[in-house]
C-alpha cells in the first residue's frame, strides 16, 4: 500500500537516483570495477563539495554562464525580431527564407575553425558560436507561431483600424508568445551544450575547460564533479525558465 | 454619448424596397465577388444592390453559401469586392472605417485570451487615441455594466462561458462608439437560452445607442424577431431575392412577439422565399 502511494509521487524518482548512486558505490567498493577512471561516488561528492566551497566551481560556472547568457540574449532578441518580421511580412519571408533554410541544417560546431580564424580564441568566438546555435530554434518557433495566428485575430485588429505595426505589436506578438517560449526553452539547452563545446576547444576558464583540464591532469573526481555541476545547472535553469514562462503565458 | 448615439427618429417607418431616401446612410452598389482562379473560379456575389437608413436593424438572410458573410466582410472593408462599391455616409469604403465595427462569428478567437475582460474592452479604445487612460478605465466599467458583466472585469476569457465571451466582444466594439455594427451570425454557437438573452441585449443597445446594425443569420425566426428590415440573398443569381420591412412593434418580447400573427406571416413568407431560391438552383 505504502509503495503504491510512493509510486504516485516524484519521490520514487529521487529514490531511483539514490539507488543508482548506492549501486555505483558498491560496484567500486566490492572491486567489480577497478578502473582508475571510476572512483567511488562518495569521493566524487566529497571532491565536488570541496570545489564548491573553495569557489573553484562557482568561478568556472560563472565564466560559462556569463558567455552563455550574453549569446543567448543576443540570439533570442534577433530570433524573435526576425521571426516576427519573416512571419508577418511576405517580402521579408521571401528574402530570408532560402538563406535560413540553407544555414539552419549546418551543425554549429562545424563553424568552430572559421570562428577561431575570424574571432580568435577569446569570448567573442564563444559568444558567436553559442548565439549561432541558439538563434535558429527561437527564429523558427517564432516564425511558425506567427504563421499559426488565427486570421480572425488579425481581422479583429483590422476592424478596429489598427496599423500593421500595431497589429504586429498588440496581436501577433502576444499571440505568438507561447511558441516563442518553446523556442527559448529549446535554445537554453542548446546554449549549455554549445558553451561546453566551445570551452573544450579553446578556453582557459569555464566548466567545459575545467572538465577537460581535469581529465588531462588525471583529476578524475574533478571531472565527474564538473559533469554533475552541469546536470544540476541544467535542471535549475529549466526550472526557473518554466516558472517565468508560467508567469508570462498565464492564459 | 456623442451626437451619433441619439436614437434615430424614423426607425419604424417603412420604406418600399429599392426606394432611395434622403436618409440613406449605407449604400451597397452592384457588389460582385468571385473566389478562386481560372477553372476553379466561382461567383459568390453578382450585382448586389441595396441601401440602408441610419438607425435601422437589417438582417441579411439566406441559405449557407449564398455569400452573406462575404458581403458583410466587404461592407466592413475587410475584403475587397471584384466590382461595385460600398459607401458609408457618402464615403467609399476602401479599408475598415472608423465608424463601423465587425463582430465575428468566432468570438472565442476574436477576443484575446491574454487580455482580461477589461483589457479586451479597452483594446479598441487604446489604439484610437481619443480617450485618456482614466477615461478608458471609466468607460470599461460602464460597458461592463451595460452588457451585464459586473464583477467579471478581471476575469480572463478562458474563465467565461461562450455567451459571456460574446458579451465581451460586444462591449469591446461598443467602447469605440461605432455608428454601424456588423454582426456575422453572432449567436449561432451559443445555447438557446443564452441566445435569446443576447438577442434582447443587442436590441436594447441598438435602440438606446441609436446604432445601425447589419446582422447576418440563417435563422429565419431570429431575423424576424430582431430586424426592422430583412434582405434575403439567393444563390442563382447571387443577389437580392427579397427585401422586406418587418413592421412588428418594438420593444420586442420573446413571449409575445413570436405569437403575433404578423410574425408568423413574415416567417412563413421568408421560409417559402428561401426554399424557392434553393429549388431554383
Amino acid at each position: 500500500m505504502r509503495i503504491a502511494r510512493l509510486c504516485r509521487t516524484r519521490l520514487v524518482g529521487v529514490l531511483l537516483i539514490v539507488l543508482l548512486a548506492i549501486g555505483w558505490e558498491l560496484i567500486v567498493r566490492t572491486g567489480v570495477s577497478t578502473s582508475p577512471s571510476v572512483p567511488p561516488i562518495s569521493s566524487i561528492f566529497a571532491e565536488w563539495g570541496r570545489l564548491i566551497v573553495s569557489g573553484v566551481i562557482p568561478n568556472q560556472l560563472g565564466a560559462s554562464l556569463y558567455r552563455m547568457f550574453i549569446a543567448y540574449f543576443i540570439a533570442s532578441a534577433l530570433g524573435v525580431g526576425i521571426g516576427l518580421l519573416m512571419g508577418y511580412f511576405r517580402f521579408v519571408d521571401n528574402l530570408l527564407e532560402p538563406l535560413v533554410e540553407l544555414l539552419r541544417p549546418v551543425p554549429t560546431p562545424s563553424y568552430i575553425p572559421i570562428a577561431i580564424l575570424l574571432l580568435g580564441l577569446g569570448t567573442e568566438m564563444k559568444v558567436f558560436l553559442i548565439a549561432a546555435a541558439t538563434f535558429f530554434p527561437v527564429l523558427l518557433n517564432t516564425y511558425s507561431g506567427v504563421k499559426q495566428v488565427d486570421p480572425v485575430q488579425i481581422d479583429t485588429g483590422r476592424t478596429f483600424c489598427l496599423s500593421s505595426a500595431e497589429i504586429l505589436w498588440k496581436i501577433i506578438l502576444p499571440a505568438t508568445v507561447p511558441q516563442i517560449f518553446t523556442g527559448l526553452r529549446i535554445s537554453l539547452g542548446i546554449g549549455l551544450i554549445m558553451v561546453v563545446i566551445s570551452e573544450m576547444v579553446a578556453a582557459n576558464s569555464g566548466i567545459g575547460y575545467f572538465i577537460l583540464q581535469a581529465q588531462r591532469t588525471f583529476e578524475v573526481s574533478q571531472m565527474y564533479a564538473g559533469i554533475f555541476t552541469l546536470g544540476v545547472v541544467g535542471y535549475v535553469l529549466n526550472f526557473i525558465f518554466v516558472r517565468i514562462e508560467r508567469k508570462i503565458v498565464h492564459w | 454619448m456623442n451626437e451619433a448615439h441619439k436614437p434615430a427618429p424614423a426607425m419604424q417607418r417603412a420604406f418600399p424596397p429599392g426606394t432611395e431616401s434622403v436618409d440613406t446612410f449605407l449604400r451597397v452598389l452592384g457588389i460582385r465577388k468571385d473566389f478562386g482562379e481560372g477553372g476553379q473560379r466561382r461567383n459568390v456575389l453578382s450585382g448586389v444592390d441595396f441601401s440602408i437608413q441610419r438607425g435601422s436593424f437589417v438582417s441579411l438572410l439566406g441559405a449557407s453559401g449564398c455569400g452573406k458573410s462575404t458581403l458583410l466582410q466587404i461592407i466592413a472593408g475587410l475584403q475587397q469586392a471584384d466590382g461595385g462599391a460600398v459607401e458609408l455616409d457618402g464615403q467609399r469604403i476602401e479599408a475598415p472605417p472608423f465608424q463601423m465595427l465587425y463582430l465575428f462569428q468566432q468570438y472565442t478567437k476574436s477576443i484575446f485570451p491574454w487580455r482580461s475582460v477589461k483589457g479586451n474592452i479597452a483594446f479598441g479604445m487604446e489604439s484610437r487615441k481619443k480617450w485618456s487612460r482614466r477615461e478608458i478605465t471609466q468607460r470599461c466599467d460602464e460597458l461592463i455594466r451595460l452588457v451585464g458583466l459586473e464583477g467579471y472585469g478581471d476575469y480572463y476569457p478562458r474563465q467565461l462561458s461562450g455567451g459571456m465571451q460574446q458579451r465581451v466582444a460586444i462591449a469591446r466594439a461598443l467602447a469605440c462608439e461605432p455608428d454601424v455594427l456588423l454582426m456575422d451570425e453572432p449567436f449561432s454557437a451559443v445555447d438557446a437560452m443564452t441566445r435569446s438573452s443576447l438577442q434582447d441585449l443587442v436590441l436594447q443597445l441598438w435602440s438606446s445607442l441609436g446604432l445601425t446594425i447589419i446582422f447576418v443569420t440563417h435563422d429565419v425566426a431570429e431575423a424576424v424577431y430582431l430586424s426592422d428590415r430583412i434582405i434575403v440573398l439567393r444563390k442563382s443569381p447571387h443577389n437580392v431575392a427579397l427585401d422586406m420591412h418587418i413592421e412588428l412593434p418594438y420593444p420586442r418580447d420573446h413571449l409575445l412577439t413570436p405569437e403575433m400573427p404578423a410574425f408568423l406571416q413574415y416567417r412563413h413568407q421568408l421560409f417559402q422565399e428561401i426554399h424557392k431560391a434553393e429549388a431554383a438552383r
